[in-house]
């Protein structure tokens, strides 16, 4: 029953409220073309004057000489720069609590968590991002599942473009636990999956069972081997079977759900392949301040999407020997190794408790601010624009549909009132799948606060 | 009440400033029993502090490696604020100082050139942040106490802060007291070498923001004498306190209700080195700055302003739009905050004075008020170029924060002799970027040089 209604309500949810549409979405999903004075693709070339043509929630067409049909509304940007819409691949946004108490639950699903009338998911709108990847925080070892959302929308599931996206794996040990704890705790919650699973496996037919007992050189061979997943006879569990609680991970390891993978530190990304290969999950590395230590690491890896660097672009390195300090460009240091990666956002909330605070001040909280830091950081500009685009895009694994403009892609755009590595631009318009999610011309908020001022200065 | 009634003594308009205040000390020092005492130490005291600077000054001009090479940099476009920007500019630069700035500049011999592609503007002046100097918790007044007795002056936030491009700054006590001391405007050299002080004690900090009584406590049924007795502990408190000192320093006799019980810890407010301080800070012998953000905090700061007919610097101010008439009759000038001027794109609408604050540089250019940008924490120093960059969001013009954020903080901070724009005489204190314009974020400082000191920046992933 309980399964029943986890599937069929958000279905039926999302279609209710898919009826009444997304907030400040236009009510006809009639074609839209978008005519500026740049659009930057993200993977193919800039384009100079360029138009593109939205129907049905896809792009249809894009380049120079597109003709755009009478029953299209056209809204002409001359001085606007058009990006694919921002991906957000790693954030808390519209969570109050972000992790949970316990050190293992990845049955939990930030869709139950979500509150879409935060104010984050306007601001989101504002800053250009049209695909935010909320996922629970980093301080537990099975974090919950994360989900793809899109800032519109009344109900968290009306809001989820991919649900579950992703399961939170931290390897940063909580409070008071060692490192070695936290690692043998979740090798022994994979045996214990292995375990579980293995004894829902109908039982082989009387014949095929040995007449003899094993030996003891097999027995050792069983103990000390980690689980092998590969040659479990999936077709053969009954899914339903499965511990509820466990099925998330027995979809990990089946290489269903993909993991998100947080490494505080750069020592913790062999420790992450380990367990990757052990356990054969797909992750995405989330980096932690020091990350860029991991580069040589990451290069010899292959297979490995973009990974998600620190928030903290630039870092501190002491010397403990001479006290000297080297300061770090760290997205550099992934870009000049030519490792794919991408930016998120400083995740703080408010400034504190009872600061009458709504949102945090820190500019690093915003998107776009990061990606202009890369560009402050010798990082070419269209690989700016990637690293905030198509590279989360695909460390979710929706780059078919997300993070660039190409014919047949989400209509997921957004356009700068001009360049958008200069600060003075404004996000004037975002599209997604199609539909107008935000102009600035109709925020109230950014009205009130742009009034001209008095005199020009 | 008699020595009150006379400090509010309406003044005649046509007096300049200065007379002023020379009438004002002259009828508080007529009812003041101490006066020759006090006349004989605060003259003392002046040139003990006019002397230090000058011994201090003096040292730093004397050799420095690499300050006395004659430097000549060319730059597509150089910015000397005190006049328009200089496409293919030179500036020379010789013992540390700018010998000369225009164009086509004769190339002394044995000169180095360093070309530039991008452009060159005068290093950034924090106008004040607490860059290591705490406030001692000891008590919550203490004017007498210096940041450049304290200051470690090898903190890597400086170094941080260099590269940021900001060459000059002022330190000021932590705003844990209602009284915090004595700033100092220091000059940062590159490589962890101890920093110069330009002016010390060069103003006197007071902060009426929560954080002065944050946290403190009362503790109820039990007598004031531990060390953890901390007032105020409301913001009524902490003006109360302010304001009472004020009265104690010039040595009015106190209005009634201001009197605090012989005995009692309360009654000790100010001893006789702060009082001099602050008697000394109200004569005008330094600017008195105060913490304010909030809206009541800066009606405060501007109450005691004009009542004490002293005029205040105000650091902070994001909530003052609708006081800058009172701002501008006490002749008080403003440290704004560039997080506060900038809409970022989670701006704050919780609070409806902060709606306003990206109008303040407007606001304030057109009452003719003195301002200048302060980012307040050491985190946020080495910022201060890219929060400049913010800034502009909110239609301030790039070359007006950068106005604003050299030679206007030059002159507030009493540094304009010295630095704040590229001129003939200053100190060499340059930074460079590359091609978008001073304040764009997308470019980075490519080198900082203060006082003829060179230091480059990073040119792969590390420096």
């Amino acid at each position: 029953m309980n399964c029943i209604l986890r599937t069929a309500l958000p279905i039926a949810l999302a279609l209710v409220s898919g009826l009444e549409g997304m907030d400040g979405a236009r009510a006809a999903d009639g074609p839209i073309a978008i005519q500026a004075a740049r659009i930057v693709t993200a993977e193919g070339d800039e384009i100079a004057g360029g138009t593109i043509l939205v129907e049905s929630g896809r792009i249809q067409a894009i380049g120079n000489d597109i003709v755009v049909p009478p029953e299209a509304q056209l809204l002409r940007f001359p001085d606007g720069v058009v990006l694919p819409g921002l991906v957000h691949p790693h954030t808390t946004a519209g969570l109050r609590v972000v992790n949970e108490n316990l050190p293992d639950v990845p049955y939990i699903s930030v869709l139950d968590g979500i509150d879409p009338n935060v104010p984050e998911f306007r601001a989101a709108l504002r800053g250009g991002v049209t695909t935010l990847h909320v996922i629970p925080g980093n301080a537990t070892r099975f974090g919950g599942q994360g989900a793809v959302l899109r800032p519109v929308g009344a109900l968290p599931e009306a809001m989820a473009v991919k649900s579950p996206s992703a399961l939170k794996i931290s390897l940063a040990p909580p409070s008071g636990e060692t490192r070695m704890a936290h690692m043998a705790q979740l090798r022994r919650t994979f045996d214990g999956l292995h375990t579980h699973l293995t004894r829902l496996l109908p039982p082989p037919p009387a014949g095929l069972l040995s007449s003899r007992p094993a030996t003891e050189a097999e027995l050792a061979a069983l103990i000390g081997a980690p689980p092998d997943w590969k040659s479990l006879d999936w077709d053969r569990i009954p899914r339903d079977k499965i511990e509820e609680q466990r099925r998330p991970l027995a979809d990990l390891v089946r290489g269903i759900l993909p993991a998100f993978l947080y490494c505080p530190r750069a020592a913790d990304v062999f420790k992450a392949f380990e367990l990757m290969d052990a356990h054969n999950i797909r992750a995405t590395l989330i980096l932690g301040p020091d990350g860029y230590k991991a580069v040589p690491l990451l290069i010899g890896r292959s297979g490995l999407g973009p990974v998600v660097i620190d928030p903290d672009l630039v870092q501190y390195e002491e010397n403990p020997e001479t006290g000297d300090e080297r300061r770090i460009l760290a997205a550099r240091a992934f870009h000049d190794a030519g490792i794919p990666f991408a930016i998120q956002t400083r995740d703080e909330r408010g400034g504190g408790r009872g600061s009458g605070q709504v949102l945090s001040r820190d500019p690093a909280s915003v998107l776009w601010y990061q990606a202009i830091r890369l560009a402050q950081q010798g990082i070419p500009r269209a690989d700016a624009v990637r690293a905030a685009t198509i590279h989360p895009a695909r460390a979710l694994g929706l780059d078919h549909r997300l993070g660039s403009l190409a014919k047949g892609k989400d209509a997921n755009l957004v356009v700068f009132s001009g360049d958008p590595f200069d600060a003075r631009s404004w996000v004037d318009l975002v599209v997604i799948e199609g539909r107008t999610a935000y102009r600035r011309d109709e925020d109230p908020d950014l009205r009130e606060l742009l009034r001209r001022p008095e005199r020009k200065f | 009440m008699k020595s009150t009634d006379l400090v509010r003594n309406e003044e005649e308009p046509q007096r300049t400033r200065r007379t002023q205040r020379k009438t004002r000390v002259t009828s508080v020092l007529l009812c003041d029993p101490l006066r020759p005492l006090r006349l004989t130490l605060r003259r003392w005291f002046r040139g003990a502090t006019r002397a230090l600077s000058f011994a201090i000054l003096a040292a730093s001009t004397s050799a420095l490696p690499g300050a006395q090479e004659t430097i000549l940099i060319r730059a597509a476009r150089v910015h000397p604020v005190s006049s328009g920007p200089i496409e293919n500019g030179e500036i020379l630069v010789a013992g540390g100082k700018i010998a000369a700035v225009g164009r086509s500049l004769a190339l002394p011999s044995g000169a180095r050139v360093i070309e530039v592609p991008g452009e060159v503007f005068p290093g950034l002046i924090e106008g004040g942040a607490a860059l290591g100097g705490g406030a001692d918790e000891f008590r919550e007044l203490t004017p007498h106490l210096r940041v450049a007795a304290g200051l470690d002056r090898d903190s890597r936030v400086f170094e941080r802060a260099l590269q940021g491009g900001v060459t000059t700054a002022a330190v000021t006590p932590g705003g844990r007291n209602v009284i915090g001391g004595l700033g100092v405007v220091v000059k940062i050299r590159p490589g962890r070498r101890a920093q110069q002080d330009v002016r010390v004690d060069a103003f006197l900090s007071a902060s009426l923001t929560a954080e002065s009584f944050a946290g403190n406590m009362n503790l109820r049924g039990s007598a004031p004498f531990t060390f953890y007795h901390r007032i105020p502990t409301t913001r009524m408190g902490t003006v109360f306190l302010l304001r009472r000192s004020f009265f104690e320093a010039l040595g009015l006799a106190l209005p009634a209700g201001l009197e605090a019980p012989e005995e009692s810890t309360l009654g000790q407010f100010l001893d006789r080195s702060g009082k001099e301080t602050l008697a000394e800070t109200l004569c005008g012998a330094r600017p008195l700055r105060v913490r304010a953000r909030e809206r009541q905090e800066i009606e405060a700061a501007l109450r005691l302003a004009s009542e004490f007919r002293v005029p205040v610097v105000i650091e902070g101010f994001g909530e003052g739009a609708d006081s800058i008439g009172a701002l501008s009759s006490s002749r008080s000038s403003v440290l704004l905050s560039p997080l506060d001027v900038s809409i970022e794109v989670p701006f704050d609408l919780t609070r409806p004075a902060l709606r306003d604050a990206h109008r303040l540089p407007a606001l304030l250019d057109a009452a003719g008020i003195e301002w200048a940008f302060a980012s307040g924490s050491a985190a946020e120093t080495p910022l201060l170029r890219e929060r400049l960059g913010l800034s502009l969001r909110s239609g301030l013009t790039a070359g007006r924060a950068l106005r604003a954020a050299t030679l206007d903080a030059a002159r507030l901070l009493g540094v304009s002799d010295r630095t704040g724009s590229i001129e003939a005489g200053k100190d060499a204190d340059l930074v460079a970027v590359g091609g978008g314009g001073p304040l764009d974020l997308a470019s980075r400082v490519e080198w900082v040089m203060v006082e003829g000191e060179l230091l480059g920046q990073e040119t792969g992933a590390t420096r």
